[in-house]
């Protein structure tokens, strides 16, 4: 688990196991785990990892995300956003702070231009 | 593999369809339907207002809808379940609650009509009946699909 992520015993999870798929929106406070499929919206107030294996087609909106699998889809974090070395990201992130790992496979737009908690400036 | 599991997490709302291949624990809400090969977990303080079908079924909290299990459904002392539940086997442990038509029967969910057209659903409060394995299946096949009372 990355350092920057609470630790687990601090908060609550959802795991969507390796054998599962989801469609539709997923929302929540807890920490969200992608291991499985996930197509639709995820809305989460705390961190979301995209585990080795984990597919998320979707619109995600999150304080931190960390991928190390598949996304396909927008990512806005008023956190941070971490693309880690086995990621393979297609979509736009919108973050003010971003970290893009070597060998991490990433095809969008990044926009940094985006205050800490703050809505959109500008579309 | 029984090590790896899906928890909806007790802050967290699935609104749509969840399928699995492993076992679902719920302790948030799910609000849509939730598929599992293996088991399905409503804990308590969890919601699922879903149609449930899986293997076998744990009710400890609550489930608005129907639950179809090919082999058994549990619903302990806090369980609450108001929909229909098809099941070769229950449990219900007592201060749990059910209410809707409890159909035990063996044969599968996918080989049984839709809850909707059981030809002998009826009002809540009516008697149960071991309805699927006493008619013959082609008899509920053919009946026409009538307006019931909508339960649940």
């Amino acid at each position: 688990m990355l350092d920057s992520m609470p630790r687990r015993r601090e908060m609550a999870e959802t795991v969507i196991g390796p054998r599962t798929k989801v469609q539709g929106a997923l929302e929540g406070a807890d920490r969200l785990v992608v291991r499985g499929l996930v197509k639709g919206t995820v809305s989460v107030d705390g961190p979301v990892l995209v585990a080795p294996g984990g597919t998320l087609e979707a619109e995600v909106a999150a304080v931190e995300v960390a991928i190390a699998g598949a996304v396909v889809g927008r990512v806005t974090a008023r956190g941070r956003v971490e693309i880690l070395p086995a990621a393979r990201m297609v979509g736009d992130v919108r973050t003010p702070r971003i970290l893009i790992s070597d060998g991490a496979v990433f095809r969008g737009k990044v926009d940094m231009d985006f205050a800490d908690g703050e809505g959109a400036t500008h579309g | 593999m029984a090590d790896t599991r899906t928890e909806i997490g007790p802050a967290s709302v699935v609104t749509g369809e969840i399928e699995a291949q492993e076992d679902v624990v719920v302790f948030g809400r799910v609000e849509g339907g939730v598929r599992s090969t293996a088991a399905v977990i409503v804990e308590e303080g969890g919601l699922a207002r879903a149609n449930i079908v899986a293997a076998s079924v744990v009710v400890a909290g609550s489930v608005i809808g129907d639950i179809h299990a090919t082999e058994r459904v549990e619903i302990t002392e806090k369980g609450r379940v108001l929909g229909n539940v098809a099941s070769p086997r229950l449990v219900l442990q007592a201060g749990g609650a059910v209410k809707g038509q409890v159909a035990m029967s063996s044969r599968p969910p996918e080989a049984q009509p839709q809850s909707r057209t059981y030809s002998y659903r009826q009002a809540p409060g009516a008697t149960t009946r071991r309805s699927s394995t006493t008619l013959p299946r082609k008899v509920v096949r053919e009946e026409p699909p009538e307006p019931q009372p909508k339960e649940g």
